[in-house]
């Protein structure tokens, strides 16, 4: 941990990420005002003492509103990395352990998925299945398998034929035993900064669709929402449309560079 | 003669984009119970295949091979896995054959616990201590990384791992060749005081002649995937027969007697004897008609025309 911690990039990007984090935390127990509250006699309103980052053109609270924002971002990148980690190392594992006519056919899919841009993807889906908060997860779930799934796969081609797997195989060990507990911890630490780099994609995936109408509706506090609808007073209300732009590249930055940290420590062990 | 494995006609034949090559040619071998034999030959000779075969990484397309008493040939990877234990396998590279994300005692916990499902905590316990105290090392080894040992201990590990399953065959790949002069001399006595003890039998595969005539009993050597002349230490090194073996053991003293050339392409070998292109005292006939093995007196076999005589051997 103390070499991750010598990283910059690393080190930078768990100290936002700890900060939106405490703000996540926050919002579960307490928030400022309630989030859908109106209070039309005080639209756009500077940041002030009462409200610390100003309020929208309901006169609702944004610095609640950002916060329960942060809460939905978190919830579909987790939900979208941890699928798509899952999905992807079990599609990437065995076609990569066991390779020949199965890999191919697989790979072939995948690739497929990779072609489609990932937005594009998403909104194919909800096009199909409409929108709302569990088909935004889905879909976002199905982009996030084939980045997995192509990692896991180089992974295990590179491990299988290797002399301590070979060993394994010689001391009785099935292939289960090998994949999962000898080859794994090997490409664990590529995966993880795959799944922060997934996570920086599923966020400003899920803020993208948002914005478009296709995500989350209103009046949930999405931050794609939040942008879409202060976009309209941005002359009048800059700050508006500042608060949640910047959360959404603080948070994509953040995990970004945590995954760029990863990669470049766990890189130089090799 | 008491065999503990035996390979009849063994052939291997690996396809690739360029064509196939003739990995092993009607290979036979018989390890004696109890014994070191020594397999030596330049790479690419088919060492490593026959390795592979025998520890069943890899099958063989054709041939019989007996093990103990009993024919294991056929047999799939769920009936093969009780023989699994009895024939371990020593890489030769320390730093890649252990997995460098478990510790040591997981590993040798491991390989009993795939064996005995039954078997007690506290028993699995000592026996990896014990195991480790065999090769030469602390108990307290267990709780540490591979990234924590030397070469020489790594390698003190990898033969502990193969012990503890109790085996009747160690195939030795090239065991100390990746290792500092200094430790290579300890690594073959444990080997030697593990024999004595256990009443292990070693299949030894080396390209270091030096290392094979101390350690072994018997001397096989390769060439381009048969065996050209097996026979007891001291023959093979005084009455030496085919002249491959001679260049061979030559070479290693004396650097100016290298074979000219390389080895042959096994995608394309010669007609006749493989070795004819780079023999010495090739004659036409050599390139014509491939010689089997035959017997030069008991146990000294030979695969030659010509065998050396008293003279040509200097």
């Amino acid at each position: 941990m103390a070499r991750y911690l010598k990283n910059l990039s690393f080190l930078i990007g768990v100290v936002i990420l700890s900060i939106m984090f405490a703000m996540l935390f926050i919002s579960f127990f307490h928030t400022p005002y309630d989030v859908t509250a109106m209070d039309l006699a005080h639209k756009l309103e500077r940041p002030s003492g009462e409200h610390l980052l100003g309020t929208d053109q309901f006169g609702r609270d944004i610095l609640s509103r950002v916060m329960k924002g942060i809460e939905v971002s978190f919830l579909i990148g987790l939900t979208a990395v941890a699928s798509g980690l899952l999905l992807g190392l079990a599609i990437g594992s065995v076609s990569g352990y066991f390779g020949g006519k199965l890999d191919e056919a697989v790979m072939k899919v995948i690739d497929t998925l990779m072609a489609f841009p990932g937005v594009l993807l998403a909104m194919m889906l909800i096009a199909v299945f409409g929108n709302g908060l569990l088909n935004t997860m889905t879909a976002l779930s199905v982009m996030a398998i084939p980045r997995f799934a192509r990692i896991a796969r180089s992974g295990y081609m590179e491990y299988r034929d290797s002399d301590f797997v070979k060993a394994e195989r010689i001391r009785g060990a099935g292939s289960f035993r090998i994949m999962y507990l000898h080859i794994l911890p090997n490409i664990m630490s590529e995966l993880v900064a795959t799944a922060s780099l997934s996570f920086a994609s599923a966020i400003m995936a899920e803020a993208g669709l948002s914005y478009l109408g296709l995500g989350m509706q209103p009046p949930s506090p999405s931050l794609g929402i939040m942008l879409s609808e202060a976009q309209d007073y941005m002359l009048r209300a800059p700050w508006y449309v500042l608060i949640p732009t910047v959360t959404i590249a603080l948070l994509v930055i953040a995990f970004n560079l945590i995954g760029d940290g990863l990669q470049e420590v766990s890189g130089g062990e090799r | 003669m008491d065999s503990l494995l035996k390979m009849e006609n063994i052939s291997k034949e690996y396809k690739t984009p360029y064509g196939r090559i003739k990995a092993l040619r009607e290979t036979s071998l018989e390890i004696e119970r109890g014994e070191i034999l020594g397999l030596v030959g330049e790479s690419g000779s088919g060492k490593s295949t026959l390795a592979n075969i025998i520890v069943r990484l890899i099958g063989s397309d054709g041939g019989r091979i007996v093990f103990n008493g009993e024919d294991i040939t056929g047999l799939s990877e769920r009936e093969f896995r009780k023989y699994r234990r009895e024939i371990q396998m020593v890489f030769q590279d320390p730093y890649s054959s252990i997995n460098p994300r478990k510790k040591i005692g997981y590993l040798l916990r491991e390989c009993l616990k795939i064996h005995d499902k039954h078997l007690s905590e506290d028993e699995a316990e000592r026996r990896v201590a014990e195991s480790l105290e065999e090769v030469g090392l602390d108990p307290s080894y267990a709780s540490r990384y591979p990234s924590n040992l030397s070469g020489g201990q790594r390698q003190r590990v990898a033969i502990a791992l193969s012990l503890i399953l109790r085996p009747r065959l160690i195939v030795l790949d090239e065991p100390v060749s990746a290792l500092d002069v200094s430790v290579e001399a300890q690594i073959l006595n444990l080997l030697m005081d593990l024999r004595e003890k256990h009443g292990l039998t070693y299949l030894f595969i080396s390209h270091d002649l030096n290392v094979v005539s101390y350690m072994a009993d018997r001397i096989a050597v390769m060439y381009l995937g048969s065996i050209v002349e097996i026979g007891r230490t001291e023959e093979i090194l005084g009455e030496m027969a085919h002249p491959y073996t001679k260049a061979l053991f030559k070479a290693s003293r004396d650097i100016s007697a290298t074979l000219s050339g390389e080895i042959p392409s096994p995608m394309n070998p010669p007609s006749g004897c493989p070795f004819n292109t780079r023999c010495a005292y090739r004659s036409e006939r050599c390139s014509l008609e491939c010689p089997e093995l035959r017997s030069l007196s008991e146990g000294h076999l030979v695969a030659c025309h010509y065998p050396l005589g008293e003279e040509e051997r200097k």
